[in-house]
């Protein structure tokens, strides 16, 4: 258990540098207590809703295997993502930074990264299924539904979080960054993950002032 | 009875129940498979439930993890009182991190939506089991019930945290799509498909339940449509909605 949240934590920490470096190192450094601070609060959030989600599929898994288990899930990502960190920090120091008239690779990078983040997610999701099924002994059906259920919690909580923490990368020539956005509106005028999502889905015409977003302190 | 259900038996020592007279018919010439042995887990008894009120963390693994042992309980349990009391006790308490960290605002108003609206539907889910001819007792009929609602509940307690991030960090407009009050309904909705899915897996299974009121999935489908519309008023009544 310590293992997993030591892991987890450097993992997420050095990845959190490497794309926070395309911007400045400045917000790399910020990342390297970012990063780490969004998967700890998210799993935080979810614990009691993932050991009722385990409760409710299979009486098999107590508190403690659960807590074990998210962490293990969390340290995996972590780890894959630090795997990844080489890479990601080529990238953020060599791509064509936006400009003011284009934004060049930047959303080539924010893709690769998105990219990135579902692979390792997703890799850790199914080694976990894996360990359901040896360790746990649990159906393949079973261990299916408890990660799918544990990661739409994660989801559902941790975009918040990620909301509430970013930026973890940006365009450069917004120089006056924040610590944390918090709940302040972004260039659509989205206050929440949630929000965000809605404007991707049904999404608003754009303020005028847009371009001047991120720039205004 | 299903490999699942003798899987997720806990280890306890299990009742064997008399073999079902009807499963020994059949054509002389044609032999039959050996009948699977019918091992049904021990219904709650009273002390169990007693645990569950010095150690609250028992009660998710009860009303969310022992379906069998509910369905037992249910179906011949005598300490069916003792279960209806601490599913009532699950479904008030349980939502009240809930209603205070949530935008409901108010400890009390989720359990007078869960519990409320289900007292309010539960006198005629009686009755009509009684006309049917279900003979399902007051009691049955009450901790049959309060599944829905403790799962509501319980659920509803594992998400506090979760509502209580978004309603500190997301802020509140008028105006917004998505804001907090819509998430916090959403969640509630969640609980609430969460309870009825608990019901329909306590009712689905073949089993001793099953047998003693064969058509009790029928009565309750129809009160689970009542009851969903009365929360529904309900919540748009306490300013849930």
């Amino acid at each position: 258990m310590r293992r997993s949240l030591l892991t987890m934590l450097l993992g997420s920490a050095v990845y959190g540098f490497a794309v926070g470096s395309q911007h400045s190192f400045r917000l790399g450094e910020w990342n390297i207590l970012k990063f780490p601070l969004l998967l700890l609060a998210t799993s935080l959030l979810c614990t009691l809703a993932y050991y009722l989600l385990a409760q409710f599929i299979t009486r098999r898994l107590s508190f403690g295997d659960v807590i074990r288990l998210a962490f293990r899930a969390f340290a995996d990502t972590s780890l894959l993502l630090a795997s990844l960190s080489p890479v990601c920090f080529f990238l953020a120091r060599t791509i064509t930074q936006p400009d003011g008239e284009e934004l060049n690779e930047y959303p080539m990078f924010l893709g690769l990264n998105v990219l990135f983040i579902a692979l390792c997610g997703t890799t850790a999701v199914v080694r976990q299924a894996g360990r359901l099924l040896k360790l746990h002994k649990l159906s393949l059906a079973r261990s299916v539904m408890i990660v799918t259920a544990w990661l739409g919690v994660s989801l559902f909580a941790g975009g918040q979080c990620a909301w509430y923490m970013r930026p973890f990368f940006g365009v450069r020539s917004i120089n006056h960054l924040q610590f944390m956005e918090q709940s302040r509106p972004d260039y659509r005028g989205a206050r929440s993950f949630y929000e965000a999502v809605y404007h991707l889905v049904n999404p608003p015409p754009l303020p005028k002032d847009y371009r001047n977003h991120g720039n205004e302190h | 009875m299903s490999n699942e259900m003798n899987e997720e038996v806990d280890g306890r020592q299990p009742v064997r129940q008399p073999q079902d007279p009807l499963a020994a018919e059949g054509s002389p010439t044609e032999p039959k498979p050996p009948p699977l042995p019918n091992i049904m887990p021990e219904p709650f008894s009273a002390q169990d439930l007693r645990r569950a009120v010095t150690r609250p963390q028992l009660l998710a693994e009860y009303v969310l993890g022992s379906k069998e042992r509910l369905r037992s309980t249910l179906s011949g349990g005598k300490a069916i009182w003792a279960l209806a009391g601490l599913l009532m006790a699950a479904s008030v308490l349980s939502t009240i991190p809930y209603g205070m960290l949530s935008p409901v605002g108010s400890p009390w108003k989720v359990a007078a939506l869960f519990t409320g609206s289900l007292l309010i539907c539960f006198p005629c889910l009686y009755m009509f089991g009684q006309f049917l001819g279900l003979g399902l007792s007051v009691a049955r009929s009450l901790a049959l019930a309060l599944i829905v609602t403790s799962t509501a509940g319980l659920f509803t307690f594992a998400f506090s945290p979760i509502i209580w991030f978004i309603t500190f960090s997301v802020e509140a407009v008028p105006q917004s799509p998505v804001s907090p009050r819509h998430l916090s309904v959403f969640l509630l909705g969640l609980s609430l498909l969460l309870g009825v899915v608990q019901i329909d897996r306590c009712l689905r299974e073949p089993d001793a339940l099953s047998r003693r009121f064969p058509h009790v999935l029928l009565l309750v489908a129809p009160w689970l449509v009542l009851l969903v519309f009365i929360t529904y008023r309900m919540a748009r009544l306490l300013g849930v909605l």
